[in-house]
């Protein structure tokens, strides 16, 4: 199933990815991004999920979500120099109902495109 | 020998996937210790992530093996010459090869253990002194990091070494000499029983390098 | 030379964004202390001087905690040529002072190295086991180089 350009989607950003100062490109770049519907499941859940799920201590921690609007991404990809027709289609997994994939292979010069775009999410103070 | 390597699974599916390939010539499967201390604190220790954590014997023979490492080690004592111990290797190498979980080779090396029970140092053409006078000592322990380009070498020479021969304890002096390669000198199934081939014939050269004339005489090698 | 900010890199928080883990933060005990390998301590030292005490452990982290199935199972554990590769490259790159390139392992098991020239115009190379691919925004440079290439790599970027 495609996902309506109007929704918004979520990208874990991992330490592995990610070292304070810079995030790294191959975030997005390749075949397959892993993604995730804020339509389905709310940003606070998501924290749940991607820490009961991503994370695994000491490798790798979950640092910060990054967000943005599908339509966007598609424009963002249909402007770039090499246009791309960028979708976003429902893959859901037993861990992750709101599992979704971006199919297309995403080259690093359109992944420096999407990157600045992205909204950035920290974690939620703890209680 | 011995192949350090990265799996293209983890390492719970490896044994079973290379037990299935060699258990008729190789039918006794032994854990070793290290397989106890859990998997993180393995990996915090970077000497222990190479380490085997398993090991399968016959009679002439011992493969071990780990999450990154496979090698073929000679029973104490019975080395039955480089002819059959590479043979050995050869074979080994073709039962990994059908396994398909070395996505990639990270060292190849070869190492050889010498075992003397007469005084080593003063039958090496190595010198050890302080202020231009001889070191002495009942033990001593001299390691040097070397490389022969492309390979790398380890050279360790023990004074004051325990063997176990048959469960009997003997002191004694080790010389050991290991060479290897790294990842982009190699390729295993490709070209990975010449570099080991190479690797014998450094550490022999090496190895016979070192002894003094006289005492190679006395030793008798002979040559294959 | 002032230094702007690329447009993606991120106001700093107060996190450190690496930390060692609680099992790794205790008194060194005498069985932490090891012989290195031959050639190790000069890599080690590579590391510390080119990309600094972070980048160092960031790499020591790739190398050592992320195993094959990192992540979603499908992350791959570094690879070795990639880090030989790796390793020939920052032998001979020279970054200006203010610069501290970030260190990434990508889900193929490669090593992303990043900075910026010319204040905020990225230079991105990625060591994976097939190639090292170049992304240079200030020349349009989008390439791959097969790993033997580090060291010219390395010259063209100095």
């Amino acid at each position: 199933m495609v996902i309506d350009a109007k929704e918004n989607i979520l990208r874990a950003i991992c330490s592995d990815k990610y070292d304070g100062v810079r995030m790294s490109p191959s975030l997005f770049t390749g075949k397959g991004t892993s993604v995730s519907r804020l339509e389905l499941i709310s940003l606070e859940d998501h924290w749940d999920i991607f820490r009961t799920n991503v994370q695994k201590p000491p490798e790798r921690l979950l640092k910060l979500i990054g967000e943005i609007n599908v339509g966007n991404l598609q424009k963002l990809g249909r402007d770039y120099k090499v246009p791309i027709e960028l979708t976003v289609e429902a893959v859901p997994v037993d861990w992750n109902l709101a599992h979704a994939e971006i199919p297309q292979t995403i080259s690093r010069g359109l992944a420096n495109k999407i990157l600045p775009e992205l909204v950035i999410h920290e974690p939620p103070a703890t209680k | 020998m011995e192949v350090r390597f990265l799996a293209t699974e983890q390492w719970r599916n490896l044994p079973g996937l290379l037990f299935a390939k060699i258990r008729d010539r190789y039918p006794q499967q032994t854990d070793l210790p290290l397989a106890q201390v859990p998997e993180q604190l393995r990996q915090q220790q970077p000497n222990l992530s190479t380490q085997p954590l398993m090991q399968f014997s016959n009679a002439q023979f011992t493969i071990n093996f780990g999450p990154r490492v496979v090698g073929l080690v000679t029973k104490t004592n019975s080395y039955p010459g480089w002819d059959l111990f590479s043979k050995e290797m050869a074979w080994l190498i073709g039962c990994l090869k059908e396994t398909a979980f070395i996505q990639e080779g990270e060292r190849l090396g070869v190492r050889y253990i010498n075992f003397f029970e007469e005084d080593l140092l003063s039958n090496l053409v190595l010198e050890t002194q302080v202020a231009g006078k001889p070191l002495l000592g009942s033990e001593m322990l001299l390691s040097f990091g070397l490389r022969k380009e492309p390979f790398v070498v380890r050279l360790q020479v023990i004074k004051g070494a325990i063997g176990n021969f048959e469960k009997v304890p003997k002191l004694g002096n080790v010389l050991d000499v290991e060479v290897w390669l790294g990842s982009n000198d190699f390729d295993l199934f490709d070209n990975g029983m010449d570099r080991f081939s190479e690797g014998h014939t450094l550490a022999k050269q090496i190895f016979f390098g070192l002894l003094k004339d006289d005492f190679v005489t006395k030793l008798k090698p002979t040559y294959s | 030379m002032t230094t702007a900010q690329p447009s993606f890199l991120l106001p700093s928080f107060s996190r450190h964004s690496y930390e060692v883990s609680d099992a790794l933060q205790f008194e060194p005990l005498p069985s932490s202390v090891r012989a290195s390998e031959p050639g190790e301590t000069a890599r080690e030292e590579l590391l510390l001087k080119k990309l600094g005490a972070k980048g160092w452990g960031r790499v020591h982290h790739f190398r050592n905690f992320y195993q094959q199935g990192w992540g979603d199972g499908s992350g791959k554990a570094l690879s070795p040529r990639a880090l030989e590769a790796f390793f020939e490259f920052l032998k001979s790159v020279n970054f200006s002072e203010e610069v501290l390139p970030s260190v990434f392992l990508t889900d193929s098991g490669g090593l992303e190295l990043c900075w910026e020239e010319d204040g905020n115009r990225p230079i991105q190379l990625e060591f994976s086991p097939s190639g090292i691919e170049v992304y240079r925004e200030k020349t349009g440079t989008e390439k791959i180089l097969a790993l033997t290439e580090s060291l010219e790599l390395a010259r063209s970027v100095n």
